[in-house]
């Protein structure tokens, strides 16, 4: 397959009135982690779930590793794995009995891996379901998203509400079977930290919509704020390339721009006494984009869309 | 795959499937225990004089078979088809590479196999008290009908729980669901069988059938509804819905197809009875009012008639006498008719509904094909027909009050519809119109003498006058009476309407109503029956253990005996214009034939050819020249003068 992974096209789904993905275009490219980002209700389970065909959409065109989700949902199921937040689990089955019915229901199921999981997650095959922890669940979940050897794995928070050591554990697990096989990872998730880890790229989705897309690395190394001392009181540079926030606080400039490089030279061009550059974590860089005016929506909450 | 799912259904309904286990083992137990404090006088009333054997080998397989069962049936497959919806697993299938037409079909196996482990450990547990105790003495049509009856239940479970858990995805609301729609043919049926009582198939109301229909929308409805559409569930209950009321339009569709074929079908199978027109080429056939005989039987050898509701009913068709071919039907219930004397017109009283169903009872005035002459005319508030008689163009119609004494004679003209009332009396139980051939006609009324103390609620013959007057139809008048006498009599007019029979207790007598004169009738028994020939003269049967004798005796004559035969009392019953007095073998199984005597021939009399080798019901008049042979679903006309014989319905 040579397309993308996962293509959205104009993509809309309605619950009743409430529309929860709104002409939606996205794109996962195969061999990359996508992080989608979204307040709750902002669509990215519904999204997900649209990805695998268990949800069928009301307008725009699905793409799944090239199969249609409507009329291939049994294809793109055996290709395309969903792990979601509370993973649904028969409470009255063993670690070791949901394991071994999830491998009869797929032809790609890799043993020796669901194995070696279960010995390094720490999975107890005789344990009941109802009797194990939240994290410990999860972990069984990963393993059942991932022992099937997925082209595409799709993930719904499932590190939330997990303690930091079980977050790690699932992510470096997930990094090294399926990202390191060169699969491709929708992963949707409140926790910016934990995309920041392993996403490629990053699309933030607000209200149905796509409020941002862009390459991780890309955003992070274009993506400065610029301190600018001068010695008089300054005016405000017009037109400052790839202006997100520009204040003035006396002889103080501070900005944040998309092209830093070239905000630099501007500023730099007013002669200022000092200027200082420093990069920016995402969780800024989202909140400064957000502001930006991309997504107007977004701007009166900006912390909920990161922190959720 | 398919094992893995098998598997995994199969294991959800474990704790389910050994719960069911256990309880009907805990069966026999529970019962004893019942019996037990029963004796002790501990309350448990129900429980009372039941032996272990008989709560062994009785209660406790009817418990199970009729109970446990059908219920174990509805609950695995409710909780199947609802428990992963209810406990929020759904997802973990819908999420996977599994098809849904699986998922659905595992579920059912799993529950019909969790519930052939409870029949099989209960049957088990059955053998085990039969081998204990022997047999429980059920014939082996017992065990056969309750055997089936409890798969049809535990099928009717099943597809009921299928349909409900279709459209409630909660459990328990599933279940209360699934109740209503295993109850839906028999409430069905129950309300069809009030509202089209006709409607049936074999004395099974035709609208529980219908709704048995539903038993194949129901697990369509949860076929379509699981494996249909979206995965996720979106619109599943519309589509669940739309298939269980599509199947709920169709039963009721089919019904109203099916209905009328039901009605006309059924009425052949009703006991028959004929109402022969003087002259004319049509005769009508209907079933007998009120009474249903059952199938095979005794009856036609004179078993009594056992009164149902469900007789399927006294619907009439027209019948060509001469072709035998039937002509238009006439729906149930057809409870009065009446042929002018020309055969031309019929009027019947009816209170036949669309579909089998009752209505409003009217006078209908059809002619010989069956097609309505005149508009109906509805039954009075409060009356209802008791007699109806051509007088002429005009009806004389006797109305009996409901739930009243009063009794009412109206002149009615049929082509205006416009009532006249010659005669109303509170104090007058009984009024019998009499026609004489060209077509005046007499009223006989009998009255209390206490006419103060109020309308008569019983009628004491000691205290009771008669009376008979004409009628003058065209000026609606009643005239003065021509006779009047006390007491209570059975009376009937000749044809031509001279002559006067009054039978009382005691004696017979036959009055010239022209002269007044009386001659008395001297019967040496009290034949029951006493009907006039066409020409004014009286017939009847006199027997003794040696045989029958047929009298006739003319007005002023002697009787004189017009023909003998041996065996059981016969039925004697003479042709609608009284040419032909037939003597008809009491016992349909008896070798003797039906006796003819002509009147236009005196002193000779035939046997005629043995009209049937089957059991009949009865053997009657159809037309002046033509017998009908009735039995369930069989009528044969035979013309006595030409020896034709015609199957109008039944095999030959």
């Amino acid at each position: 397959m040579s397309g993308p992974a996962l293509l959205l096209e104009g993509v809309t789904r309605r619950f009743g009135r409430k529309t929860a993905v709104d002409r939606l275009d996205l794109q996962v490219p195969q061999g990359v982690v996508l992080g989608l980002l979204g307040r709750n209700g902002a669509g990215k389970t519904t999204l997900l779930r649209l990805a695998t065909g268990v949800l069928w959409p009301d307008g725009g065109r699905i793409r799944t590793l090239g199969l249609d989700p409507v009329t291939q949902g049994l294809q793109v199921r055996a290709r395309a794995s969903l792990l979601a937040e509370e993973s649904a689990l028969y409470p009255w089955m063993t670690v070791g009995q949901i394991v071994s019915f999830a491998a009869a229901l797929s032809a790609t199921w890799d043993g020796s891996l669901a194995r070696d999981l279960l010995r390094r997650l720490d999975l107890d095959e005789k344990a009941k379901i109802k009797t194990l922890s939240r994290g410990t669940r999860a972990k069984v979940s990963l393993l059942l998203a991932v022992a099937c050897r997925p082209s595409l794995l799709l993930l719904d928070d499932p590190t939330s509400g997990l303690d930091p050591l079980v977050r790690r554990e699932v992510l470096e697990t997930l990094l090294e079977t399926v990202v390191g096989e060169g699969g491709s990872v929708l992963y949707a998730s409140h926790l910016i930290g934990d995309v920041e880890r392993i996403a490629d790229r990053i699309a933030v989705l607000d209200g149905g919509r796509l409020a941002l897309e862009g390459g991780l690395e890309e955003m992070k190394a274009r993506t400065a704020r610029l301190t600018a001392v001068f010695a008089e009181s300054a005016a405000v540079p017009a037109d400052l390339p790839g202006a997100l926030d520009v204040r003035l606080e006396g002889r103080v400039l501070l900005a944040v721009s998309t092209e830093a490089d070239a905000a630099e030279a501007a500023i730099r061009a007013l002669s200022p006494e000092r200027l200082e550059r420093e990069p920016l974590p995402l969780e800024e860089i989202l909140v400064a984009q957000l502001r930006g005016g991309r997504a107007e929506a977004a701007l009166s909450r900006p912390e909920e869309v990161i922190h959720g | 795959m398919v094992k893995a799912l098998l598997w995994k259904e199969w294991r959800r309904l474990r704790a389910l499937r050994w719960s069911l286990v256990g309880i009907g083992l805990a069966l026999p137990v529970l019962f004893a225990l019942a019996a037990k404090a029963a004796e002790k006088g501990w309350g448990m009333a129900a429980f009372t004089g039941y032996s272990l054997r008989s709560i062994l080998l009785e209660a406790v397989p009817a418990a199970l078979g009729l109970g446990l069962w059908p219920l174990a049936a509805m609950v695995l497959a409710v909780q199947a088809f609802t428990a992963d919806r209810a406990d929020g697993t759904e997802a973990f299938l819908l999420d996977r590479p599994v098809s849904r037409r699986w998922i659905w079909t595992s579920r059912l196996l799993a529950s019909l196999g969790s519930l052939g482990v409870v029949v099989l450990l209960g049957l088990g547990m059955v053998y085990a008290f039969v081998a204990s105790y022997g047999q429980a003495g059920f014939s082996s049509r017992v065990v056969l009908v309750s055997a089936t009856g409890s798969a049809v239940l535990m099928l009717a479970a099943t597809l009921a729980a299928l349909g409900a858990t279709a459209v409630v995805p909660a459990p328990l609301a599933a279940f209360l669901v699934a109740l209503l729609l295993a109850a839906t043919p028999l409430l069905a049926g129950a309300g069809g069988a009030v509202i089209f009582p006709y409607a049936r198939w074999e004395d099974i109301p035709l609208a529980g059938l219908a709704a048995c229909f539903l038993g194949v929308a129901m697990p369509l409805a949860s076929w379509i509804g699981d494996t249909k559409g979206e995965p996720a569930g979106r619109g599943r209950r519309v589509r669940s819905s739309a298939v269980l009321g599509g199947g709920l339009v169709l039963a009721a569709l089919g019904f109203a197809i099916v209905a009328p074929f039901a009605v006309r079908a059924g009425a052949p199978r009703a006991r028959l009875s004929v109402v022969p027109p003087l002259e004319g080429g049509t005769t009508l056939v209907t079933g007998e009012r009120g009474y249903v005989v059952p199938r095979g039987t005794a009856a036609a050898r004179g078993a009594p008639r056992v009164p149902s509701s469900l007789a399927n009913g006294p619907a009439g068709f027209l019948v060509d006498l001469t072709t035998g071919k039937r002509g238009a039907f006439l729906p149930p219930e057809v409870q009065w008719a009446g042929w002018n004397p020309s055969g031309t017109k019929l009027v019947i009283m009816d209170n036949a509904g669309p579909l089998g169903s009752v209505g409003a009872s009217r006078l209908r005035f059809l002619d010989a094909g069956g097609r309505t002459v005149w508009p109906s005319v509805p039954e009075p508030e409060g009356l209802t027909v008791q007699q109806v008689v051509w007088a002429g163009d005009r009806l004389a119609v006797v109305y009996g009050g409901l739930g009243t004494t009063i009794t009412r004679v109206d002149v009615l003209d049929p082509s205006s519809g416009r009532q006249a009332t010659v005669f109303e009396s509170a104090h007058a139980p009984f009024a019998t119109l009499h026609a004489a051939r060209d077509g005046r006609v007499f009223v006989h009324t009998v009255e209390s003498e206490s006419k103060a103390s109020g309308p008569v609620t019983r009628l004491d013959p000691e205290h009771a006058v008669w009376s008979l007057r004409p009628l003058d139809a065209q000026r609606s008048r009643l005239g003065s009476p021509v006779l009047e006498g006390r007491g209570i009599l059975n009376a009937s007019l000749s044809p031509s309407g001279r002559f006067w029979l009054e039978r009382s207790r005691g004696s017979s007598q036959i009055v010239d109503l022209a002269s007044g004169a009386a001659s008395p009738v001297p019967v040496q028994t009290r034949p029951s029956w006493m009907p006039w020939m066409g020409d004014d003269s009286l017939v009847w049967l006199e027997g003794d253990a040696s045989g029958w004798t047929l009298f006739r005796m003319a007005p002023g004559a002697s009787p004189l005996p017009w023909a003998k035969g041996p065996g059981r009392f016969p039925v004697l019953k003479v042709s609608p214009d009284g040419s032909f007095a037939a003597v008809i073998p009491f016992d349909p199984q008896d070798e003797q034939r039906v006796l003819l005597a002509d009147v236009a021939v005196p002193g000779s009399t035939h046997a005629l050819p043995r009209l049937v080798p089957f059991r009949f019901d009865t053997i009657e008049w159809a037309g002046p020249q033509t017998l009908a042979v009735t039995s369930r679903g069989r009528l044969d006309l035979y013309d006595v003068t030409t020896g034709k014989r015609t199957v109008v319905f039944g095999r030959p």
